[in-house]
């Protein structure tokens, strides 16, 4: 049965979804121009190679061919990915393993940790468990907080980290991004969550993200949490294990 | 690879350079590739024969709009021409504008190679 508040949250969360899409366009603009530019050269070297040898060797276009089918891989699973991210929410629950979101999570984000010169470090210890969950709006959660942390490492002139971890612990699957910003001053920290909350400049931030994603976290049945550390900020993500018939 | 480079290319996704040194060699130029503006910078102290700067925008750490500021700060006419995959071709020039004082050429990714190549060949005469 859907209600009209099932409704209302449904749009309530896919509007800033959108907003985060928008967002996206520029990086996603240079996600796709990069295999483009590679199929185009790849292209254009071999065609120019057998205008002037017609004899060119097997092994040389072959590799130029494997080239330009991995870049095509490549450019359509990015919009695989913008074509499920524009989905909508709610009925499509499925069970998925920390480790899979971690990883589609990493696709979603492309080129983005490395332009702003942030190292992403992985730690899975949970990789055979389950949860039921729309891996979309998992993947909705972890993007908010990633770029959360590295909207807050960007300002900084050191060396910046962030540790995406999952693990388990009473039938409990934990999922963390950590970063090392030093952390959140302590007389914030109640209104992180809340919705419009931002200590981003003018222009740079709704402050939706991490209010949008606690709602998600929440309609799933888990929690997300947020503590400072001894290297910044820790958003963990609880949500409860998935029983498995097999 | 070439001791007198008068190319330097500069783009940081690999591929991409390999191809791109791998045209400019087939047509005949001699090129010096980098992936980084550090890279670039001790290329052009290095390589003195470099006449032309071809540079990607957007790389990790300092910019191609950084590197162009940088070396149109030296005492050395270098010419340039910039590629970008971002779309603001106007917000682009402007920065580019201000670095140098000057009016720096854009070509749009993925590149037209015919368009490029004969954008080299006018701006060094082929070495063909």
């Amino acid at each position: 049965v859907i209600t009209a508040t099932k409704v209302a949250q449904s749009q309530a969360i896919q509007a800033p979804k959108l907003a985060t899409l928008g967002e996206m366009a520029t990086s996603v603009a240079h996600e796709i121009n990069q295999p483009l530019s590679v199929i185009r050269l790849a292209a254009e070297n071999i065609k120019r190679k057998l205008e002037k040898d017609a004899d060119l060797d097997f092994s040389t276009i072959q590799a130029k061919a494997e080239r330009i089918i991995q870049q095509t891989e490549r450019a359509a699973s990015i919009v695989d990915h913008m074509r499920m991210f524009g989905r909508k929410s709610g009925t499509s629950n499925e069970l998925i393993s920390p480790q899979a979101v971690l990883y589609s999570t990493m696709d979603l984000i492309g080129e983005q940790p490395k332009l702003a010169q942030v190292e992403v470090h992985f730690n899975c210890t949970a990789p055979n468990t389950f949860f039921s969950a729309d891996v979309i709006m998992k993947e909705q959660v972890l993007l908010n907080l990633h770029r959360s942390s590295r909207d807050e490492l960007v300002k900084r002139d050191t060396e910046k980290h962030i540790w995406l971890s999952s693990y388990e612990g009473g039938k409990i699957i934990f999922l963390s991004v950590e970063d090392n910003t030093g952390g959140v001053p302590e007389n914030i920290m109640g209104s992180i969550f809340e919705a419009f909350f931002t200590t981003k400049a003018m222009g740079k931030g709704a402050g939706l993200g991490l209010s949008i994603s606690h709602g998600i976290v929440e309609d799933l049945g888990g929690e997300l949490s947020i503590k400072n550390t001894d290297k910044g900020v820790c958003f963990t993500v609880a949500l409860p294990l998935a029983h498995v018939n097999e | 690879v070439t001791k007198t480079p008068k190319i330097l290319l500069v783009e940081d996704e690999e591929i991409i350079l390999e191809e791109l040194l791998e045209l400019l060699s087939d047509e005949g130029f001699e090129a010096v590739g980098a992936h980084s503006y550090d890279e670039a910078v001790t290329h052009l102290k290095n390589f003195t024969s470099i006449e032309l700067i071809v540079s990607d925008v957007h790389m990790p750490g300092r910019s191609g709009v950084d590197l162009i500021t940088y070396a149109s700060g030296l005492d050395h006419n270098y010419r340039y021409l910039v590629m970008s995959g971002h779309m603001d071709s106007d917000k682009l020039s402007s920065e580019l504008g201000a670095g140098t004082n000057r009016e720096i050429p854009i070509m749009i990714k993925p590149i037209d190679v015919d368009e490029f190549l004969r954008f080299l060949t006018d701006m060094m005469g082929s070495d063909t």
